[in-house]
């Protein structure tokens, strides 16, 4: 992880790089390294509470994760936490059982969350357990990122 | 009314890892209740097995993402042990603090976010924001402040970069300790508040009580953590070295984990084991808190063990602060003992948050790990959350269901087991 006090924008990817699909959020930040959208990059993992802990100190953060949206291998959307509802069940709270939407949701609660969210998720077509994006995926790497960095420009309008 | 009452909880929520729980009786009578491990072997052991003394750290690292820091000095310990290699007391002093800093984290994400929904009566830590938004927000806090000592210290929350065989290779400066230091003063009110909120919902634990063997590091001056001894409340003390004449490990039919027991069929590891031993050598703010959480040793509820763990939240930050003043007091240089390879033998005990944890190496002449065995904490609690869920289940059977699920369920929470990280290389011979 890297921090900085300069910048209070973040690009934080999410996602586990040994599900294949999955990681494609660390994918992603790891690719925009060197850029320069003067934005703090950040590969969380898989997340969890400490997602609550970094979205505490920013004012604007680009999300980038996986997400069934029920379209196509490899398609993307960008949009706000309010612009959806999640439809993950998680059983109830376990550190290997979590949900990007309520870390948003419980950082909003505690009243210390970034005002402006946006998630930019792609649509996996594999989350089989090995290290390695989808054909589908690793073809629109770049497009992905060009995405990504329009997002961050509308993040900071 | 006393029924036939069935229950298989499949994957038991807010633990690390995978256990299921099966119950059943019959017109008022248990005829089974069983802990069951059904996550897959790592294999961890065997990945060491010809890799350089040099890659142990961190690999074990790996073993497990809340107790990185633990390992990594069970295995730093096990090392230097092997290696003859002694290490400066500023580095021991730092270690202990990373440890502190581990403990702090790991205890409060079990306290805040596994355990107190079941004392609320809630499902999850979520509804709590709800009805108590103040507790959320001091739990949250102490969870950052925990995970902005380990960042300090270690380089990173989680998997150690500074942690290294003969010490560190980045150590705090001044101004950071200084900053760390203020942080944890202005943490205990915070504690303070979080325990009044446990004291209050304390009538709401089961009321069981089950004395069983307590074991963990016992040192002359310290509440252990680091270094130590292997104390027993039935035996007395052992050296770290004979610690397979401690675990004395076994396979059971319906655990992927294995079991151990020493002087009873069972033994307890953890923050209750601790206290149970080590109560005297708490600070003033651990006996403070203590007392406001209403604890006094031998305790033999294993449901009392969230407790413990914050009684050592506020022994881990007076500690912590008196390290920080004796390490400005001494200033810090940052000094690394030489390291280098030779054949020998090495054992390092930690306690880690879920109790003690054993690294054993053996190491060649040209520095590659020709043996390893790693012995975790929750392996050590299995036998003795089987023998808890025997004796608590009789006096439930008149209870609904739902409630009978809920207090199994919150026994095995207690002991905060750490499932992935105990499922462990099992050999096995038909007859």
């Amino acid at each position: 992880m890297r921090d900085g006090n300069v910048s209070r924008t973040a690009i934080i990817g999410i996602g586990n790089p040994v599900m294949a699909d999955d990681g494609i959020g660390p994918r992603l930040v790891s690719e925009l390294e060197g850029s320069d959208l003067s934005a703090d990059l950040i590969d969380m993992g898989t997340g969890g509470m400490q997602l609550v802990h970094v979205l505490a100190r920013y004012d604007s953060v680009l999300i980038i994760d996986s997400a069934d949206m029920g379209l196509a291998p490899g398609e993307w959307r960008t949009f706000t936490p309010e612009e959806v509802v999640s439809l993950k069940e998680t059983r109830a709270y376990s550190l290997h059982d979590w949900d990007l939407m309520r870390s948003i949701e419980i950082s909003r609660q505690l009243g210390e969350a970034p005002a402006r969210i946006l998630i930019f998720a792609v649509q996996p077509a594999s989350l089989e357990m090995r290290q390695g994006l989808s054909h589908e995926l690793e073809s629109r790497i770049q497009s992905c990122l060009a995405e990504v960095r329009k997002s961050v420009k509308t993040l900071r309008r | 009314m006393a029924g036939n009452i069935d229950i298989h909880v499949e994957h038991l929520t807010r633990v690390e890892g995978h256990g299921d729980i099966f119950f059943n009786s019959k017109e008022g009578k248990v005829e089974n209740v069983q802990w069951h491990v059904t996550e897959a072997p790592r294999f961890f052991e065997a990945m060491l097995r010809g890799k350089s003394y040099v890659h142990l750290r961190p690999i074990t690292s790996r073993i497990c993402g809340i107790c990185s820091i633990g390992h990594s000095l069970a295995s730093l310990k096990a090392t230097e042990a092997a290696l003859g290699v002694e290490v400066s007391e500023e580095t021991v002093l730092l270690r202990r603090l990373a440890l502190h800093g581990e403990n702090m984290q790991s205890h409060v994400l079990h306290i805040g976010y596994l355990v107190v929904p079941d004392l609320f009566g809630v499902g999850s830590v979520f509804p709590i924001v709800d009805i108590n938004k103040d507790a959320v927000v001091k739990i949250v806090g102490l969870h950052r402040l925990a995970n902005f000592m380990s960042d300090l210290v270690c380089g990173r929350t989680t998997h150690p970069i500074t942690l290294q065989l003969g010490g560190f290779n980045k150590v705090p400066t001044v101004a950071e300790l200084i900053d760390l230091r203020s942080r944890l003063e202005a943490s205990k009110p915070v504690i303070a508040g979080v325990s009044g909120l446990l004291a209050s919902v304390k009538g709401n634990l089961p009321d069981f009580e089950r004395e069983t063997e307590y074991i963990g590091l016992v040192d002359d001056r310290l509440y252990a953590l680091y270094d130590g001894v292997v104390g027993s409340t039935d035996t007395g003390l052992h050296p770290v070295d004979d610690y397979l004449s401690i675990t004395n490990e076994y396979v059971v039919p319906q655990s992927t984990a294995k079991y151990t027991k020493h002087a009873r069929d069972a033994y307890f590891v953890g923050a209750l084991a601790r206290f149970n031993l080590n109560e005297s050598k708490l600070g003033s703010f651990g006996r403070e808190i203590a007392g406001v959480l209403g604890m006094s040793a031998p305790i033999h509820n294993p449901f009392m063990n969230t407790y413990a763990q914050m009684v050592e939240v506020a022994d881990s930050v007076q500690d912590s602060i008196l390290i920080i003043d004796e390490l400005l007091h001494r200033g810090i240089k940052g000094d690394m003992a030489k390291v280098e390879p030779r054949a020998g033998r090495g054992i390092g005990a930690v306690e880690v948050p879920r109790g003690i944890l054993f690294h054993d190496y053996t190491i060649d002449g040209i520095g590659n790990c020709r043996k390893a065995n790693c012995i975790i904490p929750t392996n050590q609690n299995h036998a003795n959350i089987q023998r808890d869920l025997e004796e608590l289940s009789p006096g439930l059977v008149e209870k609904p269901e739902k409630d009978i699920e809920l207090t199994l369920e919150m026994l095995v929470r207690a002991y905060d087991p750490c499932i992935s990280c105990s499922t462990h290389y099992t050999k096995v011979h038909f007859v």
